[in-house]
């Protein structure tokens, strides 16, 4: 797989994967940079052992693991990512859905980051266990307990949310 | 396993159809990628490209999208990047992008002088180790502490393959039909290198090729000024001074006006 094919394939999973697990808008360009730049250094080692799509995803949460590290050092940790991606009018519908993704942005927010990432592929990417494990080099295993944890945890948190609390 | 509830469930429906990217963003971050690729050792989000900074990023968004003509905002840097990608689109095996210095990329002191972004690209892709390999040199996480606490920046360990030349220069028909942007910058970022490997002749015949192939292209200026400074190295001193005359006059207010005033047809 060249380079170009890998971007053009994998560019809009990386991009909603690192927005899901908290990269802000205004460095989001960085994070998918970031993620690709990874990726082209490492394209000569990958082995085709998962697809090029899972080897992105998981390169891409350890890029977004990296920012939170960072936008933490730096005291705004709390800062909500990115809520409306595009803030154009549109149909009803269209916009019912944006509020739902501001409102999953900030469900999202308020999981363990290690529950979270197992989620947002599961429940989000669709991914099935064995290529979760394979995307964060996790037992199997663990990949159930964890989504188990963090299904439990988001249906919690969205409760807390339609009762006006955080 | 226990099941998201309805209301859950439907929340993720709705948002999942919401999570597009802005139509611009895949250029947009392409364009910085090139410049990254090019830009070479300690290269990243936080070096020439990063994209919080760039204005010049949108506008070679829009130059990447067929646009407008922006060519001011990148010098040859972006073509080398180009090169790179053109190369990789190739299939050829283009040389990785050098890492950045050890000593930036694992010492946290250097985190006041360096954006910490410049550390994104060392982190250790997800790769199955091989069977017969005890661990995998790149990924430096210990196992007991995978993704159960937050991974450090992972210095690089491994002997670093030093930059080769770009491939790109014997995969370039000698007269496309098309230029696309890609291969526009292809051909430049060629020329730039040859140019900066003074193999100034391979240079000129590079940005002939360019010239003739793509005549409307954004990087005219860049690809004028290219020539300029084949010129001075081949010892063609009038030819400079005749063509960076010209430039002047098309270009008053290029960006490119100091490399070509240092050089031999710089105005005294």
């Amino acid at each position: 797989m060249t380079f170009e094919t890998l971007y053009d394939e994998c560019f809009e999973v990386v991009w909603r994967n690192l927005r899901r697990m908290g990269v802000p808008e205004a460095t989001l360009d960085d994070a998918v940079q970031d993620t690709f730049l990874v990726a082209h250094r490492r394209l000569g080692e990958f082995e085709g052992r998962s697809s090029p799509r899972t080897w992105m995803v998981g390169i891409a949460l350890k890029v977004a693991a990296d920012h939170r590290r960072r936008q933490r050092r730096k005291g705004n940790a709390e800062e909500i990512p990115a809520t409306l991606v595009d803030s154009r009018p549109g149909p009803h519908e269209a916009s019912e859905n944006r509020e739902a993704m501001r409102i999953l942005d900030g469900v999202l927010q308020q999981l363990d980051e290690a529950r979270r990432e197992v989620f947002v592929l599961a429940e989000l990417e669709q991914m099935t266990a064995p290529e979760i494990s394979q995307a964060l080099d996790l037992n199997v295993n663990t990949v159930y307990s964890r989504l188990r944890a963090a299904r439990a945890d988001f249906d919690q948190a969205l409760a807390r949310h339609k009762r006006g609390e955080r | 396993m226990s099941e998201l509830s309805k209301e859950a469930q439907a929340l993720i429906d709705a948002a999942r159809t919401a999570e597009v990217p802005p139509p611009e963003a895949k250029a947009r971050v392409q364009a910085l990628l090139m410049t990254s690729l090019a830009s070479g050792p300690a290269a990243g989000a936080s070096g020439a490209a990063k994209a919080s900074t760039a204005a010049k990023g949108a506008a070679v968004a829009a130059k990447l999208g067929g646009g407008k003509v922006v060519g001011a905002l990148l010098a040859m840097s972006l073509a080398g990047g180009a090169a790179v990608w053109q190369a990789q689109r190739s299939g050829q095996p283009a040389a990785p992008p050098p890492a950045p210095s050890p000593a930036i990329a694992a010492s946290p002191t250097a985190a006041p002088t360096a954006p910490p972004i410049a550390q994104a690209p060392e982190i250790a892709a997800p790769l199955a180790p091989a069977p017969a390999a005890p661990a995998r040199p790149t990924d430096l996480r210990p196992a007991g502490r995978r993704r159960s606490q937050a991974p450090e920046p992972s210095p690089e360990t491994e002997p670093t393959p030093a930059p080769e030349p770009l491939p790109a220069v014997e995969t370039i028909p000698s007269a496309p039909v098309t230029c696309a942007p890609t291969e526009d910058l292809a051909l430049l970022g060629a020329a730039q290198r040859e140019l900066q490997g003074n193999r100034a002749a391979r240079a000129l015949e590079l940005l002939d090729q360019h010239a003739a192939a793509c005549p409307k292209s954004n990087f005219l200026e860049e690809e004028r000024a290219a020539r300029i400074l084949s010129l001075c190295a081949l010892g063609r001193i009038e030819d400079a001074a005749e063509q960076a005359a010209r430039f002047r006059a098309d270009f008053p207010k290029s960006p490119q006006r100091d490399r070509i005033q240092a050089s031999c047809a710089g105005e005294h």
